[in-house]
């Protein structure tokens, strides 16, 4: 029976009493096989016992949308680029240049850099993942998931819908995501029948920009998310990403189906809707948020997502912290299906993180998601745990060695290059 | 002693006190309603409180389990002192067995040995039979001495108009606004009908979401004159406030209206 106790932090989780509400307080967090097993004040000491006295513990970060092999691959290339030049080409191209480096690279290549992405995403408190990648990648995320602890649901983008294998510890079955030109009404038939199964979830990936909007209606006569009601797929068990366009009868459709919504950084900036839905509390729409295939990490996005909702017009019904927290945490959650993840509540998953406020630029300290959320880092995040297991301390990852990762990271990137190059895509 | 606090706002307004209901405490006319200060830590949640006590004699504070405030209020009372404040909280439960619990853990979470007001949460529309059992525990605790007053908050007119007359609700806690938002059912005529009656039989009456919960807080003025003209209904208004600006101004409109009453 693993015991581990954490002693004397602050806790900030949302707890659910009759309805959703933040619940910020110190106590003693007990972990037992896993789970969170008691949560009070001055409890018994344990042999392990991480003293939180002066920190900030919560719950760990659901990153419901990434392509880890991307994150590194693109690294550097796309930062501050004016990517609305590519146009139609940018997805081409970020997939073009994955293929090249999957085709290019050995399995121990590829394996090294989502290695060096996951040492990103533990260090920055992920402690579950919801990672869309090639076929190849799953078996090796299933064996970085085994080996370092951290909670992977990898899907493969497949056009034929094969289900999705069981993830570790997670009962439900994934389809998708299906690919927007082969959203047919044939298609989604078979997945609303496929969903007849319980366990069964649905992954899609919306079209974002105004190009691929234009593409979308002129190819279905129609738009994507009352395509999706016309087939009778919105619901509960659907989690769409990139939703950045819906007018209110959409947002109304969105909000009581229970549909699940994942919001990354909008890939072109300067097509920032006005009236983009992830603005707004009111809509009271269930969000999660992901990385999708920039790197930084959880910290990193909410904090420009935080800075993005300033730059709407309207001076009220804001998303502010809480909410973004919220989307971080159990947000996430519930776009995987899970029901045990995402709060630090007794019977929930034992993912949390130790943050480190003594530090002057979280000075004074009133408002805790805020001073995370603006002023906060990877850095400052010095414990993370999942499942009770232990996988970073004092700033460095379990069985992750920095330099080693680096290293055979670096090599394998730099190949890829020079492939890409050879191919004319960089 | 002149502190500075009164060199920079020499007029700061400060809660009138009133007689909550025949038989009920004195409370101020204005209660702190917690829900909005969950955001910041305890410690400085507590501050908040305490210092609208002292500054503006808003003593009168409203938590629950579900808003997630009790470790603000919680400390609040350790900074002032128990006494200084008048504290309402309030149990969802349908059944005994819950009730007791939730009392448990708001004594245990409160850290204090008595609660001035416990009432039974938001009933809604025909399910006062429901929460017998949990107002039973209520009494009980009452004769204990645990709980000082018992009373029940609604949203909806049917329930305001039922519990009006029942001798062992003392107090009602009832959703009123301009515009007639966040209410289970009925209307917000129906719902001013059954306050009048309540305080006719001399229930202590206080209203809820009179900003809507947030959403009128854009016209505020209208939005509390409004509430304001059926003063004569009302011992105390509860407004949800994140800050002590926003007490004050609150405070200064609802005493200027006073003033010309």
């Amino acid at each position: 029976m693993d015991r581990l106790l954490i002693k004397g932090g602050l806790l900030a989780t949302f707890i659910n009493e009759a309805y959703e509400t933040l619940k910020i307080v110190e106590g003693d967090i007990l972990l037992q096989d896993g789970f969170i097993a008691e949560i009070g004040k001055d409890l018994k000491d344990e042999e392990t016992v991480i003293d939180a006295r002066g920190k900030l513990i919560l719950p760990g970060f659901v990153n419901a949308h990434s392509h880890s092999l991307a994150s590194i691959l693109l690294k550097g290339l796309i930062e501050g680029q004016n990517l609305g030049r590519l146009g139609d080409s940018l997805p081409l191209r970020i997939s073009k240049i994955t293929e090249i480096a999957l085709s290019a690279l050995s399995l121990e290549e590829i394996e090294s850099l989502l290695r060096l992405a996951l040492a990103e995403r533990l260090d920055g408190g992920t402690t579950t993942l919801l990672e869309q990648c090639s076929p190849e990648e799953v078996a090796l995320w299933k064996k970085l998931s085994v080996e370092t602890g951290i909670r992977v649901e990898a899907l493969s983008v497949d056009p034929d819908l094969p289900a999705q294998e069981k993830s570790r510890g997670n009962e439900s079955r994934w389809i998708g995501p299906l690919p927007v030109e082969n959203w047919e009404p044939d298609r989604l038939k078979k997945i609303r029948e496929a969903l007849r199964l319980p366990e069964a979830r649905v992954m899609m990936n919306m079209p974002e920009t105004h190009a691929e909007m234009e593409a979308f209606r002129k190819r279905f006569g129609t738009t994507p998310i009352r395509h999706l009601s016309d087939a009778d797929l919105l619901g509960p068990r659907l989690t769409i990403s990139h939703c950045l366009h819906a007018d209110q009868e959409e947002q109304r459709l969105l909000r009581e189906t229970g549909t699940r919504i994942v919001h990354c950084r909008p890939t072109l900036m300067e097509e920032l809707p006005e009236a983009s839905l992830w603005l707004r509390p009111s809509s009271r729409l269930l969000l999660a948020v992901g990385t999708d295939f920039r790197s930084g990490e959880m910290l990193d996005l909410l904090r420009e997502l935080a800075l993005l909702i300033n730059l709407g017009t309207q001076t009220t019904d804001k998303l502010k912290a809480p909410d973004l927290f919220y989307a971080a945490t159990i947000g996430g959650a519930r776009a995987l299906g899970r029901e045990d993840l995402g709060r630090i509540v007794e019977g929930y998953r034992g993912d949390l993180l130790v943050f480190d406020t003594m530090h002057p630029r979280h000075r004074p300290f009133a408002f805790p998601l805020i001073s995370a959320i603006h002023h906060g880092s990877s850095s400052d995040i010095e414990t993370v745990i999942i499942g009770g297991r232990i996988v970073k301390q004092g700033g460095s990852l379990s069985g992750l060695q920095h330099e080693t990762i680096m290293g055979e990271a670096e090599e394998a990137v730099w190949k890829a290059w020079g492939h890409c190059r050879k191919l004319g895509v960089l | 002693m002149t502190r500075i606090s009164d060199t920079f706002f020499p007029s700061r307004p400060r809660a009138t006190r009133v007689q909550f209901g025949r038989g009920g405490p004195e409370v101020s006319q204005v209660c702190f309603g917690t829900e909005h200060i969950v955001t910041c830590t305890p410690s400085f949640g507590g501050s908040l409180l305490a210092d609208a006590a002292d500054l503006y004699d808003v003593f009168f504070i409203d938590t629950d389990m579900v808003y997630g405030s009790h470790p603000q209020v919680t400390q609040a009372i350790r900074t002032a002192g128990r006494s200084r404040f008048v504290i309402s909280t309030k149990t969802y439960a349908k059944t005994e067995q819950q009730a007791r619990k939730d009392l448990d853990r708001i004594f245990y979470e409160l850290g204090t040995d008595y609660i001035d007001i416990g009432l039974l949460h938001r009933v809604r529309p025909g399910a006062m039979d429901e929460h017998r059992p949990p107002l039973e525990v209520l009494l009980q605790a009452k004769e204990r001495g645990l709980i000082r007053h018992v009373g029940l908050s609604t949203h909806s007119p049917e329930i305001a108009a039922a519990t009006s007359s029942m001798p062992e609700i003392e107090i009602l806690y009832v959703t009123l606004n301009r515009e007639g938002s966040r209410l289970d059912s009925g209307s917000r005529e129906e719902m001013q009908q059954a306050l009048t009656e309540a305080h006719r039989n001399g229930k202590g009456t206080c209203v809820l979401k009179t900003l809507g919960r947030g959403d009128l807080v854009h016209d505020l003025k209208t939005a509390l004159e409004w509430v304001l003209q059926f003063h004569e209904q009302i011992d105390v208004y509860c407004i949800g406030f994140s800050s002590l600006a926003e007490l004050g101004e609150d405070l200064a409109l609802i005493n200027h209206y006073f003033s010309g009453v």
